[in-house]
């Protein structure tokens, strides 16, 4: 596996890929992690697939925009990166947030070329809840004594669950901590996106993958009912984060459904 | 476009002496392929290599307003990570400050650099000092930041008591742990001492392998074996202070350079002080691709 930049006219793109040969492989994470989220899947991915995973801009090592984006404006900054890596079909995963940007690209900007799409966790949100989540979300205030570190830890054991090893929490709360002026700045994104007039749009095989105890799973069985050619995965005894937690598993779901292996 | 490097030290255009700190001229972010593994490092600008290594346990991050106040004043300022810290790749075993310095030999193969001027401080200063000494035709000059001159019975006093492994509590506690040893002063601003203490957790199980790698290294039996031309930098409030003059001693013709207390100096002030200073010595050694 190995990590590099793109140069594009909005800034530079950070990735991570594995893979020599096959189809090009474009993975989406979740905010507000990054690329990395992708590391352990990666290199199993790869060995059938040229796979990329990218930090999206303003998270990870990538640049941020100078303001929140729309969902197109994202999708715009992601198609400069990926047009680095060439012409000729492609296949979108997307983890979460990850998801609604995966599901932008394959309707909207590379439409030609996208062959299969896999989504873990694609939001359908109504208007209240967006209105509800607005309220909640901001950056957090530093203060001197860093209590706010402990709280930042403290809200990740919680979510992710008090089993969760303390390396991946650690790992979690670092890539968040790295963005935290704006680590909330994707979910703009997605509360501009029409995602189910998106999803009916799509017009190749998607595979809606994720954890049966994932917060997302309910939206991902509403959102395949919505799809023309669409495959429910659910995994029993998995949660959030599928890619990180279960690498292998995920990585031979999303190659079994490309049809390489 | 804002720099990611803006944690709130650098949010909007400034101005400091000659040149006007904007997007266009923030550091650019790239990796190098060496033997043992990824290099990742920022750089800024065209014209004399200059190398800056930062100290453990922060990041190239540390050195990114030098790096382009360095860059409009002629010099290809470059600052890698060191491996284990920021976003190089962790090396599969403990280093030794040779095991350092070999690395940094490949990463200048990498991006095709036969000499450089080289700064380092603290950690990177043995790092710094044993390439100088193993490898003089590649260093037109070096910069000692605050050496790690220490014997045998304070560095085995440092090795079980300072910069341990980190331990991990599900309380969190090792997250204060952190802020703490970031808090360098009461002066600190806060968005520096996050930045650092951001560096420190992502190091994270690495963090303490630069320091160990110096526990392990006689700095003073290396000193006097170098021949190219060096400065040893201090200021007053430098926790290595008190081997500054060990250092002028030590090294055949060392110059000197003594700065203001850092804590009484913003990130800005200070990196323009040593850009400033840095460029005046390289001159006095021969860099002829500077501007006027």
């Amino acid at each position: 596996m190995r990590k590099g930049y793109i140069d594009t006219e909005f800034g530079q793109v950070h990735y991570y890929a594995a893979g020599e040969s096959g189809p090009l492989l474009f993975l989406f994470h979740e905010t507000a992690l990054a690329a990395s989220e992708f590391s352990r899947t990666l290199p199993i991915l790869g060995e059938k697939c040229r796979a990329v995973a990218l930090d999206t801009p303003g998270y990870g090592m990538s640049d941020p925009p100078s303001a929140p984006l729309d969902m197109q404006a994202f999708a715009t900054r992601f198609c400069r990166a990926i047009e680095a890596f060439g012409d000729g079909p492609c296949i979108l995963a997307g983890a979460h947030t990850g998801s609604s940007f995966a599901l932008e690209l394959a309707t909207q900007q590379l439409a030609e070329r996208v062959t299969h799409v896999v989504l873990s966790g694609l939001a359908l949100l109504t208007a209240n809840e967006i209105e509800g989540f607005r309220k909640i979300i901001g950056a957090p205030e530093l203060d001197h004594e860093g209590r706010f570190l402990i709280e930042e830890w403290e809200k990740r054991r919680q979510r992710w669950g008090e089993a969760t090893p303390l390396d991946d929490i650690l790992w979690g709360t670092a890539e968040q901590l790295m963005v935290y002026q704006r680590f909330h700045w994707a979910f703009e994104a997605v509360f501009s996106h029409d995602a189910e007039l998106a999803l009916k749009k799509l017009n190749c095989p998607t595979l809606f993958l994720i954890g049966e105890d994932d917060s997302l799973v309910d939206s991902d069985r509403r959102a395949a009912t919505l799809v023309t050619d669409a495959e429910l995965k659910v995994l029993p005894g998995v949660g959030g984060r599928l890619p990180y937690f279960e690498p292998e598993r995920y990585a031979r779901e999303v190659l079994r459904f490309a049809g390489l292996g | 476009m804002t720099s990611p490097e803006s944690f709130g030290a650098l949010t909007a255009p400034m101005t400091l002496g000659k040149e006007k700190i904007t997007a266009a001229n923030t550091p650019r972010r790239a990796y190098a392929d060496t033997p043992d593994g990824q290099v990742h490092y920022r750089v800024a600008g065209t014209g004399e290599p200059i190398v800056l290594m930062h100290w453990a346990p922060s990041s190239g991050r540390q050195h990114s307003v030098l790096l382009v106040q360095l860059a409009a004043r002629g010099f290809c300022a470059i600052a890698p990570d060191l491996m284990g810290y920021g976003d190089s790749d962790k090396p599969d075993r403990q280093w030794s400050i040779g095991d350092y310095s070999r690395n940094l030999g490949d990463l200048l193969d990498a991006l095709e650099l036969s000499a450089v001027y080289l700064y380092g401080g603290h950690t990177t200063a043995a790092v710094a000092t044993e390439f100088a000494v193993t490898s003089p035709s590649r260093v037109q000059a070096l910069a000692l930041d605050g050496s790690p001159v220490y014997d045998a019975a304070q560095r085995a006093a440092f090795a079980g008591s300072y910069a341990l492994p980190l331990q991990l509590e599900t309380d969190g506690s090792h997250m204060l742990w952190a802020w703490q040893r970031s808090l360098r002063s009461p002066t600190m601003p806060l968005e520096e001492v996050f930045a650092d203490c951001v560096d420190l957790l992502k190091a994270g199980h690495t963090y303490h392998t630069g320091y160990e790698a110096v526990w392990a290294y006689d700095m003073a039996a290396r000193l006097p074996l170098l021949t190219v031309p060096t400065v040893a930098m201090t200021t007053p409030d430098d926790p290595l202070a008190d081997a500054h003059q060990q250092v002028m001693a030590a090294v055949p013709g060392c110059q000197e350079f003594i700065g203001p207390a850092r804590a009484s100096q913003t990130v800005v002030e200070r990196a323009a002080l040593a850009a400033d200073f840095l460029e005046e010595f390289c001159r006095s050694q021969g860099a002829d691709k500077l501007t006027l």
